[in-house]
């Protein structure tokens, strides 16, 4: 029914005058707990529902959605819309919009498990997780949420696209602060996600309380370079960053470094990263992205060569590649999920060597893709001398470069973790000035 | 607005039949539209309607909440339904029993105040205006990517609980964003401002969105030529609106009392000395112009100025009506949510330093070394009191004198310490730096001060 509403949707907005038209129908439930001060406060549920329509008008681009999704508030949006592209001016940029092309089959998007879920679920989750922090710890507060939610969306274009998918997603993260004798220590963070009930919400709550208690009594160290060592969370940072260099849309406008180093050695041989919008049970992961086009994998550095950029196909078409199933719009790329192969490194490995460093589990700062500034204070991080970690560190600010990092690389850890669609190892980088006020 | 008001106090008074303690149901409306440019072109155009309500209901101790997209008693009995049985669900596991301070009943309207209605302004005006701030960009040299953003929203808010408050607020806010990045021999440098307020189209009398781009393009390109300082501890003076990014960031969030029961720098320390005795903090619901006006918040309290810290000294914290209750104090009208789909918990509004008496050019005559920083761009900070911005603009001080222009810095520090060191607070109290904040709700919040002068940690790149 809602397939048939899209096509009729597709009919009247070419009545109206459109040339190119793609209408979305989504909605959603979703059920929340949210823990405060080591107690389900809430519990939330959410019922949702949502139309949208981008027309096209002479090259000129409009949109609207409503959350009202009657037949005739889904048309007063397309004439909306319409209405607003005739105003608007003339994108000469604009291509067109892609023929429909064969969908991947994407396995574990869907779970009936998570799709059954309801709020007592979700708060008995939220309780465990609570329980685990504190079991860990008494000296702990939590806080967190765990949220799931079943979607559904359904699209069509007037290129004669049509698809629609489902899917169920569950996430949450447990936030502790620790406190002893008047010390409050640094916040900690861990997460877990996924499609399934593949998650594991007691870990999260220990992972965060051990963060927490292990941060208390940190000491300054003296200014001085090293070796940095990065956990998961930073690594996902450092990838999200790196992620907007090699998107489309910042390599054509210039804002990206990475712009005509396509073939060339860009990063540390050691690395091999993907962007897989294609990925069985991936965080990001679909049949088809914002303008129909097929999800896929594609290599974007391999052994530290740059193979390809992400794109929609705007912008492909702009820069004359390839377009890889990474619309979020149809003006807009964006990355799906980000993968970076294992190294051969246990995490002992990758700090027993260790002259003189600092192992970082959290960064609170900038980085910037644009020019590769990373400059930001390390978080439940601790000095390492000779392999051992020596003590916890307070006001360390990482001063360095994004690119330059990812060239100075010696050592890429064995194990993956999922960081809400980034898959990556720790890394280690040598050469990165540590500074304090000391 | 007010025929929802019958509606929600239909399902308010059935909650409060099925038992619950406390019931409130919020209606809600917007009417949004934006436009961006990119590189001379259009690449938005987006109108968009969304209504909902949430009911949210405290039931044996514990609360629930449950939203809905359909404004009808079926669709707000669902939720309402939903709210209590979530909320019996988790009643019996919880040790600390959830309880609201009571509020007098309030029966109100407000509008905010609105002199040209963006939605009468033609579309074609809007991305003119938005076209003519990219052009105006992209006529320099080394500029290679922009986007200059417009985003106007339309709002009405209807409130009802079981004290019997009925209270309904409209609202209408305008943003202009400019964004630019210019580059030369492998230099990229960014640089980005934001006219935006509470108000109409007007907004652009008080800040031309042209005159703006102009601005943000000049100081990208300026800083394409300039080096990076040295790191380390330094004396400097922060502009109004960096001030406020650090105040907000750095110091409110520690003052948030849920995030005060959970553990913070500043837990425990009312009436203690936690700043230099030049500082002053408030978080206030207005002014009426600023992006984070909240007459009332979502818990149906009127807003009221909270003096967070007097010449140096804890003075409260930010609560909500349960925070409030915990804490044996009065709510503060801090309880805002994101959207229908969302509880109220702490949030800021307004938070700005009070002036003191510097002229600000007075203050970097009277600095012999040191750094001049301008505009924040974003950071983040910890419950420790531990900060990180960047900043977009930094001039060395000489003898009283900006001497040289730095790129890419950073600052951080400890809030507490920050304020301590505190020894100089500008006349030129400025509330303008709007922005969102996201713990986790996304809300507009404003704020500011005046220009001051303080010890602060630069740390610069290689």
């Amino acid at each position: 029914m809602k397939v048939d509403l899209l096509e009729r949707i597709i009919r009247e907005a070419g009545k109206m005058g459109a040339d190119e038209v793609v209408a979305g129908l989504y909605s959603s439930r979703s059920v929340r707990a949210e823990v405060e001060h080591n107690e389900v406060k809430r519990a939330v549920q959410n019922v949702n529902e949502a139309f949208r329509v981008t027309v096209i008008v002479g090259k000129r681009i409009a949109s609207a959605y409503t959350t009202v999704v009657s037949e005739e508030e889904t048309l007063k949006a397309v004439e909306d819309a319409v209405r607003m592209a005739k105003a608007s001016k003339p994108n000469e940029y604009w291509s067109g919009l892609p023929e429909p092309r064969e969908l991947p089959e994407v396995r574990g998007l869907y779970d009936e498990r998570v799709a059954e879920l309801m709020a007592g679920d979700v708060v008995e989750m939220a309780w465990g997780m609570v329980e685990a922090a504190v079991g860990y710890d008494s000296r702990v507060v939590t806080e967190g949420i765990i949220e799931s939610s079943v979607t559904y969306r359904a699209m069509a274009t007037s290129s004669g696209f049509l698809g629609e998918e489902r899917g169920t997603v569950i996430w949450g993260y447990a936030i502790c602060v620790a406190k002893e004798t008047g010390e409050v220590g640094s916040f900690s963070f861990a997460t877990d996600e996924g499609r399934s009930l593949d998650v594991d919400f007691e870990s999260v709550g220990k992972r965060a309380a051990k963060l927490a208690v292990e941060t208390l009594g940190a000491k300054p160290v003296e200014p001085f370079k090293g070796t940095l060592i990065m956990d998961y969370d930073v690594v996902a940072q450092v990838l999200w960053a790196l992620s907007m260099a090699y998107t489309a849309d910042n390599v054509w406008k210039g804002s990206s470094p990475l712009r005509s180093k396509v073939a060339q050695q860009v990063l540390h041989e050691s690395l091999t990263i993907k962007d897989a919008g294609d990925m069985d049970g991936g965080f990001n992961s679909s049949r088809f992205d914002a303008e129909g086009s097929p999800r896929r994998t594609t290599v974007v550095f391999e052994k530290g060569v740059l193979k390809n950029y992400i794109s929609n196909t705007y912008v492909a078409n702009i820069l004359g590649i390839e377009a890889t199933g990474n619309a979020a719009s149809l003006l807009v790329s964006a990355p799906t999920n980000t993968v970076v192969s294992p190294g051969d490194m246990d995490e002992e490995e990758l700090i027993g060597e260790v002259k003189r460093g600092i192992y970082v589990r959290r960064f609170s700062g900038d980085m910037r893709f644009q020019d590769g500034v990373v400059s930001g204070v390390a978080k439940q991080a601790f000095y390492v001398e000779n392999g051992e970690l020596v003590h916890p560190v307070v006001g360390c600010m990482i001063s360095a470069n994004l690119y330059e990092m990812l060239r100075n690389v010696s050592g890429v850890g064995r194990e993956v973790e999922k960081r809400f669609g980034a898959y990556v190892p720790m890394i280690r980088v040598e050469d990165v000035a540590f500074i304090s006020k000391r | 607005m007010s025929e929802y008001l019958d509606l929600a106090g239909r399902i308010m008074k059935l909650g409060v039949e099925k038992g619950a303690e406390y019931v409130d149901v919020r209606v809600e409306k917007s009417v949004s539209m934006s436009v961006r440019v990119g590189k001379g072109h259009v690449e938005e155009t987006s109108r968009g309607y969304s209504a909902g309500a949430g009911v949210r209901v405290l039931y044996g101790g514990s609360w629930g909440f449950a939203s809905t997209e359909k404004l009808d008693y079926e669709s707000l009995l669902y939720a309402l339904e939903n709210a209590l049985s979530i909320a019996k669900a988790s009643a019996g596991r919880r040790r600390e029993k959830s309880s609201v301070s009571s509020y007098p009943r309030v029966k109100d309207r407000v509008k905010a105040k609105v002199r040209v209605n963006p939605l009468d302004v033609p579309v074609e005006e809007k991305v003119s205006l938005v076209l003519d701030a990219d052009k105006e960009v992209r006529a320099r040299k080394y500029v290679k990517d922009d986007r200059v953003r417009y985003v106007e929203a339309v709002y009405a808010k209807v409130f009802v609980n079981s004290e019997g408050s009925e209270i309904v607020v409209e609202g209408t806010k305008v943003l202009g964003s400019v964004y630019v990045a210019s580059a030369k021999g492998g230099v990229i440098s960014p640089a980005y401002d934001r006219v935006a307020g509470t108000g109409g189209y007007e907004i652009f009398e008080k800040k031309d969105l042209v005159e703006l781009a102009s601005e943000v393009a000049d100081r990208s390109v300026k800083l394409l030529d300039a080096e990076v300082p040295k790191g380390g501890l330094a004396t400097a003076v922060l502009d109004n609106d960096l001030l406020g990014l650090i105040v907000h960031e750095a110091f409110g969030h520690t003052a948030e009392a849920d995030l005060v029961l959970a553990g913070t720098v500043l837990t425990g320390k009312i009436g203690e000395k936690v700043a230099s005795e030049l500082v002053t903090i408030i978080d206030s619901p207005g002014p009426e112009y600023a992006y984070g006006w909240v007459p009332y918040d979502d818990e149906g309290i009127r807003g009221r100025d909270v003096v967070i810290v007097e010449n140096g000294v804890l003075r409260g914290y930010m609560h909500t009506r349960e925070t409030a209750s915990v804490m044996g104090v009065e709510p503060t009208g801090n309880g805002r949510a994101e959207s229908y789909n969302y509880a109220p918990i702490v949030r800021m509004r307004n938070t700005y330093m009070a002036a003191g008496d510097w002229d600000p050019e007075e203050i970097i005559e009277d600095t012999k070394e040191g750094f001049y920083l301008r505009k924040g761009m974003h950071g983040q900070a910890d419950s420790n009191g531990e900060f990180m911005f960047a900043v977009q603009e930094a001039w060395e001080i000489k003898n009283g004198e900006l001497v040289k222009p730095y790129r890419g810095v950073a600052v951080s520090g400890n809030a507490i310490d920050v304020l301590k060191s505190v020894d100089a607070v500008g006349k030129d109290l400025v509330i303008d730096s709007p922005g969102f904040c996201g713990k986790t709700q996304v809300v507009p919040v404003d704020g500011g001060g005046p220009h001051i002068r303080c010890k602060i940690t630069i740390g610069g790149v290689r």
